[in-house]
């Protein structure tokens, strides 16, 4: 194993395994944050940050085994206040899996919804406490920030980040794919209820140029406009700020239609862009004739939550991409860690070519009295030329051998053929694939 | 000169056909290929160009005195237009609709010979005619290119399916504006374009000529086209209606050139 990451570990609970009354008694607010890093560090372990969302809780650390995960389940059946915890609920990770594992949560394939955006931030905030408390040093600094990596690639390489997964974000989705941007677009909200700010609130957050906001009663509407960054209007003006609007949004209580197909023709009447129509009341608030009317598109909850259905669908589709594009990434991290261990080696028998050549050169040199500049530089060239090229292959062939078991003979075996410095430093071998188990 | 021009739009072809194939990938797959489309299209774009030049230099008229020549026009007219489009906040992946039929266009123009069809009977109205069909051939292409990407974004956003190509769309309203401006720059290219046909015609073959099939269809085609772009201005029809009528129209020119240029009848210049 690479130095790197050989005492890397992860151990935690997550929603997959243990239940909301166990994650929440584990939970770590940010306020106790740091005596709780203090705490872990001084059950042994080198460095570490706590990663606690609602889904989670996760210590990452640098830990030398085997007493680092001991220490750490240690310290989770203390907060539960009772024996250990039980071992189906824990999980640990080391090494390498501690690093796909981290990739893996900071990209959100482990989260409950796949794909949902929070996680990315949170693992950030959590690396930058632990350092600022001073528990994360470089080792685990290099860690996180590989994993952040890996996860910002299967962000921008894959689809499971892709599609709304709410009602609100739907609606939003289906207007940036019917306008494009919606910076110059007026909205209009109907009914001032929960429902409707929560639309309203998105909208805004998605940067719609107008928004109205129209209730029986104004106050509520007013409250919502506020929020939201709109303006508040009476509810007879629903008709005249409607043929204006780009999308309305119809969240009202109401018991029948509030919007007839007639009043969507009289909307739409002579006007060259379409009407995006969101109803989210229930009972329904627009007439589902109205869906029929030219450049008019209409979605009722339902119709919403089928895009949300679809998109939930696409983005699990797009989930093995993500494990292989994890799968691969840490490979090449572990590639290139393993490659670093050939260093010292490397440099010997470059310096040692580097010496010969030198030498020879200047014997070439001596023996060639009348030779000007350019012969000699001619000379030089020729020279550094052939050295690289004989080097380049055994270098890279020494690189690649890393990351198996005849790494270290084969520096050994380099060594001896050239002659090098036996007693530069040499990092230890390790089993390179680094593991998990559930204790 | 004519040799060096054929060999530039072979050439533009080749990398045409190379970008047609990376436009429509990266539509599929949702990522970028080995090479870009865009950067495939403006190289080959420059190249089709310099070899138009060099022809038109070369016989010292428009470069449309041949069927090859002619329909490289067009193909050159709807690529310039995708371009443009592309150049255009939220107009992507139009090239992956745009492409395909333009280097099937171009592969035809590849295959005929240099001198197919209309030599030039000393009718000047004919290089005109053949010019201005041929560019606003292109952008209509362009436009119905476009109403196709609407109608496919349409039928998506309407299913509420949004994942998958229609992700990959631009959004309707833009489509709907590129297809219009693309009418605009197309119809009166076309209108003038016939309208010397016709009288080119008239003077070579004599009045009774217009009740031949060629002027009969492209009048018809003109009139699909004209309409569109009648109650697109008057009506506010924009949307769906426009798109369909776009199609139908580029049908119907295709049918025209189609009659024009491949069946055994007389043309403008012949």
């Amino acid at each position: 194993m690479s130095a790197p990451y050989r005492d890397l570990l992860v151990v935690g609970v997550n929603h997959v395994r243990a239940p909301l009354e166990v994650r929440e008694r584990l939970a770590v607010d940010p306020a106790g944050l740091g005596s709780v890093l203090e705490a872990l560090l001084a059950r042994g372990l080198t460095e570490a940050l706590v990663l606690s969302t609602c889904n989670r809780v996760e210590v990452w650390a640098v830990a030398s085994p085997p007493g680092g995960e001991a220490a750490v389940a240690d310290w989770f059946a203390g907060r539960l206040g009772g024996p250990m915890l039980a071992p189906d609920l824990l999980y640990v990770r080391r090494q390498l899996e501690a690093l796909r594992h981290m990739a893996r949560v900071a990209a959100s394939l482990d989260s409950l919804v796949v794909g949902e955006p929070q996680i990315l931030g949170q693992v950030r905030a959590a690396y930058q406490a632990a350092a600022a408390a001073g528990a994360a040093g470089t080792t685990l600094g290099e860690a996180v920030h590989q994993a952040l990596r890996i996860a910002r690639r299967v962000r921008t390489e894959t689809g499971v980040g892709r599609g709304a997964l709410s009602v609100s974000a739907a609606a939003v989705e289906l207007a940036r794919r019917i306008f494009g941007d919606l910076a110059g677009r007026a909205v209009l909200l109907v009914g001032a209820g929960e429902t409707g700010a929560l639309a309203a609130r998105h909208l805004a957050e998605a940067g719609v140029g107008r928004l109205t906001v129209a209730s029986r009663t104004l106050e509520r509407a007013e409250a919502v406009a506020r929020a939201a960054g709109g303006k508040a209007v009476p509810f007879e003006e629903v008709g005249a700020h409607a043929a204006t609007a780009d999308v309305v949004i119809c969240a009202a209580t109401v018991p029948g239609v509030l919007v007839t197909r007639a009043d969507v023709e009289r909307w739409v009447a002579g006007r060259p862009r379409p009407l995006l129509l969101v109803d989210l009341g229930v009972p329904r608030n627009v007439d589902a004739a109205a869906a029929r009317v030219p450049g008019v598109y209409l979605y009722d909850v339902d119709g919403l939550r089928e895009v949300v259905e679809a998109n939930r669908r696409a983005r699990e589709r797009e989930l093995g991409r993500a494990e292989a594009l994890v799968t691969e990434a840490v490979a090449r991290v572990a590639r290139q860690a393993a490659a670093r261990r050939a260093a010292p080696v490397i440099r010997s028998l470059v310096a040692k070519a580097e010496e010969i050549r030198r030498h020879e050169v200047a014997r070439t040199a001596a023996r060639l009295p009348a030779a000007g500049p350019d012969v000699h530089a001619a000379l030089d060239a020729m020279s550094r030329a052939l050295v690289n090229k004989l080097l380049h292959g055994p270098i890279e062939q020494l690189k690649a051998a890393q990351a198996t078991p005849a790494g270290g003979r084969l520096r050994t075996l380099v060594r001896q053929l050239f002659g090098l410095d036996p007693g530069a430093e040499e990092a230890p071998d390790g089993d390179p694939a680094g593991g998990g188990e559930d204790p | 000169m004519i040799w060096w021009s054929r060999g530039l739009v072979d050439l533009a072809l080749t990398l045409y056909l190379w970008a047609a194939a990376a436009a429509v990938w990266e539509l599929g797959r949702g990522r970028p290929g080995p090479v870009s489309p865009r950067i495939l299209v403006p190289a080959a774009w420059l190249l089709h160009t310099g070899g138009l030049v060099l022809r038109g230099v070369a016989g010292g008229a428009p470069p449309v005195g041949g069927l090859h020549a002619a329909l490289s026009l067009v193909v050159w007219g709807a690529v310039t237009l995708a371009l443009w489009g592309e150049r255009r906040p939220g107009l992507h992946a139009l090239a992956a609709f745009v492409l395909p039929p333009a280097a099937a266009l171009g592969l035809m123009a590849a295959a005929v010979p240099e001198a197919a069809v209309f030599r030039s009977a000393g009718v000047r109205a004919a290089a005109g005619h053949g010019l201005l069909v041929a560019l606003g051939l292109g952008a209509l292409a362009a436009a119905s290119a476009a109403a196709l990407m609407y109608l496919f974004q349409e039928q998506a956003v309407r299913q509420g399916r949004l994942a998958g190509v229609s992700r990959r769309l631009p959004p309707l309203l833009a489509l709907d504006r590129f297809a219009a401006q693309s009418l605009l720059v197309g119809v009166p290219a076309l209108t003038a374009g016939l309208l010397l046909g016709a009288l080119a015609g008239a003077l070579v073959h004599g009045p009774g000529w217009l009740w031949q099939p060629t002027p009969v269809v492209a009048g018809l085609t003109w009139a699909v086209y004209a309409g569109a772009l009648g109650v697109r201005g008057a009506r506010s029809w924009g949307g769906r209606r426009a798109a369909y009528l776009a199609v139908v129209g580029f049908v119907g020119l295709v049918l025209t050139l189609g009659v024009s240029l491949l069946l055994p009848l007389r043309h403008v210049g012949l």
